[in-house]
């Protein structure tokens, strides 16, 4: 099948119809993908774990009625992701949560730095970071500080360790 | 959100990737998402969370490649995602046709040239996210690029 307007690039014109096609929306099948990947994700999904929020003055009682307010590990643990990402002298390896009776009593996080960074000062401004980021979320808990939240250095790599 | 957001990026690459099967792209696909699901607690930004995912498709894909036989081109594969063009069935029938070629043209070639060339050309990747999904060097993702572009530049010179 000759194509007089192919003479120039054809394969130019192949990839410009498959990034238009890319840019048209999900391919055909997607949805049928989809459905099976969310039946299969019910069925493999473990449940969220509840943490206990501290209000303002850090109680656990959020009024006379003994109200309490939980909030789940994944919210928390998204949210510290985001919280570690902005930075190009270090990227989260690993990110868990020590949970013991609705209460957070701990954050191991495991970390890539960058080379001819220092790690200690680093260590000190993500934990500050961190404790930020849980006081935002879980209130203020007298009980949590900074000697609770555990930073490993794993790796040091050239470059942005985001890249790596 | 990462099924909608990253799902229908994944499933194409996996399309092109499989090259002749639809059920192994959905396969790949659906075993590269449970895959990451269940990880993300050990993902936490290393790499972008896109190339993380398109890694993991990656390396499904490689698995079922080891242990496939290889199987006839769908000659289908691409012209059955196009839309039909409304207001002239002409370019239509030629876009079908091209697309046909140049998955015809991708299955030819090896495996990490295709998969590098499909990240780049396509997906728009750096060499720095390709090298991350493929899990090899920036230097090698030249290679495999500088090599794949040039065989499927001399597969579609024949639409000239």
């Amino acid at each position: 099948m000759a194509l007089e307007h192919l003479d120039d690039d054809p394969l130019g014109l192949a990839v410009d119809a498959v990034r238009q096609e890319a840019a048209e929306g999900a391919p055909e099948g997607w949805s049928e993908v989809a459905a099976s990947v969310r039946g299969r994700l019910r069925s493999v999904l473990d449940p969220a774990v509840p943490i206990l929020v501290h209000d303002a003055r850090g109680r656990l009682d959020h009024d006379a009625e003994g109200s309490r307010t939980w909030v789940t590990d994944r919210v928390v643990k998204a949210a510290l992701r985001r919280a570690l990402q902005p930075s190009a002298t270090h990227a989260p390896s690993a990110l868990r949560l020590v949970v013991d009776e609705d209460r957070l009593r701990g954050v191991e996080l495991d970390l890539v730095a960058a080379y001819g960074v220092e790690l200690r000062p680093l260590a000190d401004a993500v934990r500050a970071v961190v404790l930020e980021e849980l006081r935002d979320l879980l209130g203020p808990d007298p009980a949590f500080g900074p000697a609770d939240v555990a930073i490993t250095f794993v790796d040091v790599v050239p470059g942005d360790p985001r890249l790596v | 959100m990462l099924v909608d957001r990253h799902g229908p990026g994944m499933y194409r690459y996996a399309l092109r990737l499989v090259g002749g099967s639809d059920a192994d792209a959905k396969e790949v696909t659906q075993e590269a998402l449970i895959s990451a699901w269940k990880g993300l607690d050990t993902f936490a930004g290393r790499s972008s969370l896109r190339t993380w995912l398109f890694r993991l498709v990656h390396r499904r894909a490689a698995d079922l490649h080891r242990h496939r036989r290889p199987t006839p081109i769908d000659d289908d594969l691409l012209s059955a995602m196009v839309r039909p063009s409304e207001d002239n069935p002409l370019r239509h029938v030629e876009r079908v046709e091209l697309l046909r070629a140049l998955q015809a043209a991708l299955d030819e070639l090896p495996w990490h040239q295709r998969a590098a060339w499909l990240l780049r050309e396509i997906e728009g990747m750096s060499y720095d996210e390709i090298a991350a999904a493929l899990d090899t060097t920036v230097g090698a993702v030249r290679g495999h690029l500088h090599r794949g572009r040039r065989t499927l530049a001399e597969r579609m010179e024949r639409w000239r």
